[in-house]
């Protein structure tokens, strides 16, 4: 029984962000990639506890993206995981969500999978959109929001949690599934010092993404994104409080809800 | 040019969400911008009859039902085969909408993926585009970018709660389409949620809340400090302080935001008596929006802040509760 | 290409484990601990535990067998969140460098083994009352009773002395032999006769623990002796040329965490209705700080990179430890002004810095010494 986690590297949350000169990204020069998306490392270390605990096998983690996403991949190898496998884009290479998603389920295709896990969301574009295509493009079912994960693997089954509005479901289902996990057990592990060293040693396959297009090109959608970015802006610099004018302390609450709700929408 | 919405309502607690009406107020106003065309509501799920009265007055032509026992539990792979089946009946072009709940964000791109179709998550704002298609605006980065993207049709997006206002309807007086579902995939079929646990109660991190309400000085006194927990419970938000707070000893060193404090970057900040010493602001800069309650309309806070209150929070904090839990239908806990 | 600034992915990964631990579990401490000179021990068992301590202990028994620029990159940004937690944790390297480099291979499987399974501390017993930079003048005695020495004598400033479970000592046969009576023994802390002086209360590196150790009739198997007989102070003196490096990494980090804070806070800070980063003063105080951050991290590099060679470093060790950690007190000295009152504060983190700085100018081989060691070198080039 086989462990498959998708992984994301993305840009240091503290990293200040700039548009890059085409107006369309965020300026990837200079900015530091943090070795993993948050996310991912609380799904990493939930799939080394279904190995730890459950008696899955093999722990693969693979991850779509730039040379510099085998950072990520070791990362993940030093917490633990087997093996990992590569897509390898050129640098500026579109991609949206469901791309990642079409070539991640090509490349699935050759790799052992009977659970497969992605964390919630990337930090960055926070889509939160791989893991239920993943599903789709792979015929498997998928489940969402995973706050809590018990396999029996015996019957081929999953006893979850799983987040809705104010609460959470209890439910089983049957795996091979594709889960994105909303949060671990525990708190994941750094990977440690000897650990790191030990990564460098494990296999990381690289494969580049024109040896997957002939697979992609069959599903829906196809080798190009199917939505194009025209601008990634940033908030102008801030100027100082509006000021709300009021008479009356109910005035003043009125004023600012409708102001948080219809202008800033925050609420 | 026209456009055609399908809108997927989120029931999955019974009753239709309000995140639902906003995808539903926003379809009508899409149809109307894009020049012309139809809004239907698609509704998926079990023992759906009270839910098809509720949104029969919404002002939309149709709407569509799938009401089978298989759906009653949430499976995205069978929701989205329900969802192909309504959008077959729409001409070209179309655009699927649905709320970015729990069940909006699993099921649009599962529906997307199987339409071959852009996909659009937690978004914000939607602008026909003079081009064809729609202009479809998300944030980013934890809000601190905006992207804009720009989709054909098909397009299916989820839209985030509460960015979208929602309008009463003009009536109207829609058919009611029951959809054939078809066979389900047998991993598909009816998953059966064995209980809901209600988590709704639970104070949020202060590092991690959405909103977070904090108190400065300017509250006066010890006692009033519980002005601002009350705003904070009626948001499901976290409370925080100043550092003065904390060294009066009104609250416990782990309220206190700021530089030798909490750094936080809440969707949404509330200053209340905070005057803005630099220790403070640092913590707080990287909020999204920044609501500033101080009686002093020089206060340095007030340069940092997107909006501003120059009066008594001690008046303002118990009016905001009251407001807030009317609108949210709840008790005020005052 | 024959130079080559770019580290490894490897490399990156080992600072990127350090600046995290860095970030998490010290830099929330850094701050206390410093104001009650506590010995966070808990903060160094879960370095132990990350494999951040021992660096230099070679794979066959057990460590991480990493070179000197591994060392130092994980210096630097363990630096960067405290100077004083960072001495308590690089302690165990200079302890056990002189294992490293004289023991049989029956020492290092006896002595460096425990240290990679479980946590322990070790200290460097070698500064004596009388002066730490004319090590050939030591007073501590051994005296050979059968297969046994005995040891009488006083050491002082000793890292981690009161926490340690294991002593690299070094002392002599015969002062008057000078250094040709040096000899170093390795000495379980168990061994009766031993007695640790009070923790020092010191200006800086407070979250370190620094005491005396006496040394009154301590009976030392033979078996435990390092090399032979007055070789003692070759080993010390080539434990310290190993170690001379990472202490100019450990100034670059703290050096490098002032002109941060400063940098950031004059992005803050404003005055005459500007941010005062937009003053010239300060922008000119920023500009000079960052170069001396650079140069200092540079001359680090190069020195441990030659190391990693293969090369003696006697010069470039000591150029890059003295002038890294000089411009850490003169950069530490500029980031209080850039603070200005607030920096004097010890709510806000700059003061702090300065007074870690301080000790990186003494300990180790003081800057004086270092400097003569550069003046003699350059001059036998020249001669």
């Amino acid at each position: 029984m086989d462990i498959l986690v998708c992984v994301k590297q993305v840009p240091d949350p503290e990293t200040k962000l700039r548009v890059s000169p085409s107006g369309k990204t965020f300026d990837s020069d200079g900015v530091k990639f943090t070795i993993n998306n948050t996310y991912d490392e609380a799904t990493v270390e939930e799939a080394l506890r279904m190995k730890e605990e459950f008696g899955f096998s093999a722990l693969r983690v693979i991850s779509v993206g730039p040379a510099r996403a085998e950072e990520a991949l070791r990362s993940a190898l030093a917490m633990g995981a087997d093996e990992a496998v590569l897509i390898e884009t050129p640098r500026d290479m579109p991609l949206d969500p469901l791309l990642v998603a079409r070539y991640l389920a090509a490349a699935a295709t050759d790799i052992p999978h009977d659970l497969i896990m992605v964390g919630r969301q990337a930090q960055d574009d926070e889509a939160g959109a791989v893991g239920s295509a993943l599903g789709e493009y792979l015929g498997l079912p998928s489940y969402s929001f995973v706050t809590e994960l018990t396999p029996v693997p015996a019957n081929h089954l999953l006893k979850m949690k799983r987040y809705v509005e104010g609460g959470e479901e209890v439910f089983s289902a049957p795996f091979p599934a594709v889960l994105s996990i909303l949060k671990g057990s525990k708190d994941p592990r750094t990977p440690t010092l000897p650990n790191i060293l030990k990564a460098r040693k494990k296999p990381l396959k690289k494969i580049p993404v024109m040896d997957l297009e002939a697979k992609v090109a069959n599903l829906p959608g196809g080798t190009r994104p199917t939505s194009e970015t025209l601008a990634f802006t940033l908030p102008p610099p801030r100027a100082g409080a509006k000021m709300i004018e009021f008479q009356t302390p109910e005035e003043a609450a009125d004023r600012l809800l409708k102001v948080l709700k219809e202008e800033a929408k925050v609420l | 040019m026209t456009l055609n919405c399908l809108v997927i309502t989120d029931q999955r607690s019974g009753v239709l969400s309000a995140s639902s009406l906003e995808a539903i107020s926003e379809a009508r106003r899409l149809v109307v911008k894009a020049g012309g065309g139809a809004v239907a509501i698609g509704l998926i799920g079990s023992g759906l009859s009270p839910v098809v009265e509720a949104v029969k007055g919404q002002g939309v032509q149709r709407i569509f039902l799938v009401d089978h026992a298989d759906l009653k539990g949430f499976s995205a792979s069978a929701y989205a085969q329900a969802a192909v089946r309504m959008v077959e009946k729409l001409p070209a072009p179309v655009a699927v909408l649905m709320p970015d709940t729990a069940l909006g964000r699993e099921l649009a791109p599962r529906l997307g993926a199987r339409l071959g179709a852009a996909t659009v998550t937690a978004v914000v704002e939607i602008v026909p585009s003079s081009l064809g298609g729609l202009d479809v605006k998300r944030k980013v980065f934890g809000g601190k970018a905006t992207e804009t993207v720009h989709t054909p049709s098909p397009v299916v997006m989820s839209l985030r709660p509460n960015s979208f206002a929602i309008e009463s309807s003009s009536g109207g007086s829609p058919s009611v389409e029951s959809v054939e579902l078809g066979e389900l995939p047998v991993h598909a079929k009816g998953l059966s949620v064995e209980k809901v646990i209600s988590t709704r109660g639970d104070t949020p991190e202060l590092t991690e809340a959405a909103i977070v309400v904090s108190g400065g000085r300017g509250l006066k006194a010890p006692e009033n400090f519980v002005l601002v927990e009350n705003l904070a419970k009626v948001l499901g938000a976290a409370v925080g302080s100043s550092r003065a707070v904390v060294d009066a000893g009104w609250r416990p060193a782990s309220y206190q935001v700021g530089q030798t404090g909490k750094i936080i970057a809440p969707q949404l900040y509330i200053a209340c008596g905070i005057s803005g010493a630099i220790q403070h602001l640092v913590g707080i800069t990287n909020s999204r929006c920044i609501v500033a309650i101080n009686k002093d309309p020089a206060a340095p806070i007030f340069k940092i802040a997107d909006y501003g209150l120059a009066g008594d929070a001690l008046t303002i904090l118990p009016a905001l509760t009251r407001l807030v839990s009317q609108s949210k239908g709840l008790p005020d806990p005052r | 290409m024959p130079i080559d600034f770019e580290l490894s992915a490897e490399q990156k990964e080992l600072q990127e484990l350090a600046r995290r631990f860095a970030r998490d579990v010290m830099a929330p401490r850094a701050a206390a601990a410093d104001h009650s000179g506590e010995f966070p021990e808990d903060v160094y068992r879960e370095a132990w535990k990350l494999g951040l301590m021992n660096l230099n202990v070679a794979t066959e028994y057990g460590g991480s067998g990493l070179g000197e620029l591994d060392q130092c990159l994980i210096t630097e940004e363990l630096a960067a969140a405290c100077g004083g937690m960072t001495t308590s944790i690089s302690a165990n390297c200079l302890a056990l460098q002189p294992i490293n480099i004289a023991g049989t291979s029956e020492q290092k499987e006896r002595f460096l083994k425990p240290f990679c399974s479980d946590y322990h501390l070790a200290s460097f017993a070698l500064t004596e009352p009388g002066g730490g930079s004319d090590v050939a003048g030591m007073k501590t005695t051994i005296r050979r009773e059968g297969d046994e020495y005995v040891v009488n004598g006083e050491k002082v400033f000793i890292t981690n002395a009161p926490h340690a479970s294991l002593y690299t000592l070094f002392a002599t046969l015969d002062p008057a032999l000078r250094h040709k009576g040096i000899t170093a023994l390795v000495v379980p802390r168990n061994t009766p006769g031993i007695t640790p002086g009070k923790d020092e209360d010191k200006m800086g590196h407070r979250a370190s623990s620094t005491s005396s150790l006496t040394f009154e009739n301590v009976r030392v198997p033979v078996a435990n002796r390092l090399g032979a007989e007055g070789e003692g102070f070759k080993i010390a003196m080539n434990t310290l040329d190993s170690t001379r490096t990472p202490i100019g990494a450990l100034a670059t980090g703290i050096a490098r965490a002032a002109l941060d804070h400063a940098a950031k806070y004059s992005l803050q800070r404003t005055s005459f209705g500007k941010p005062i980063a937009e003053h010239q003063a300060i922008a000119i105080k920023l500009a000079d700080m960052v170069q001396k951050v650079d140069a200092a991290r540079l001359l680090v590099w190069r020195s441990a990179w030659l190391a990693d060679q293969g090369k003696p470093v006697p010069l470039e060790s000591s150029i890059a430890k003295c002038f890294a950690s000089d411009i850490a007190m003169e950069v530490c000295n500029e980031a209080i002004q850039v603070f200005g009152g607030y920096g004097y504060m010890r709510e806000y983190p700059v003061e702090k810095l300065l007074r870690d700085a301080k000790l990186t100018q003494i300990y180790e081989g003081s800057n004086e010494i270092q400097r003569l060691v550069i003046a003699k070198e350059l001059l036998k080039r020249v001669a």
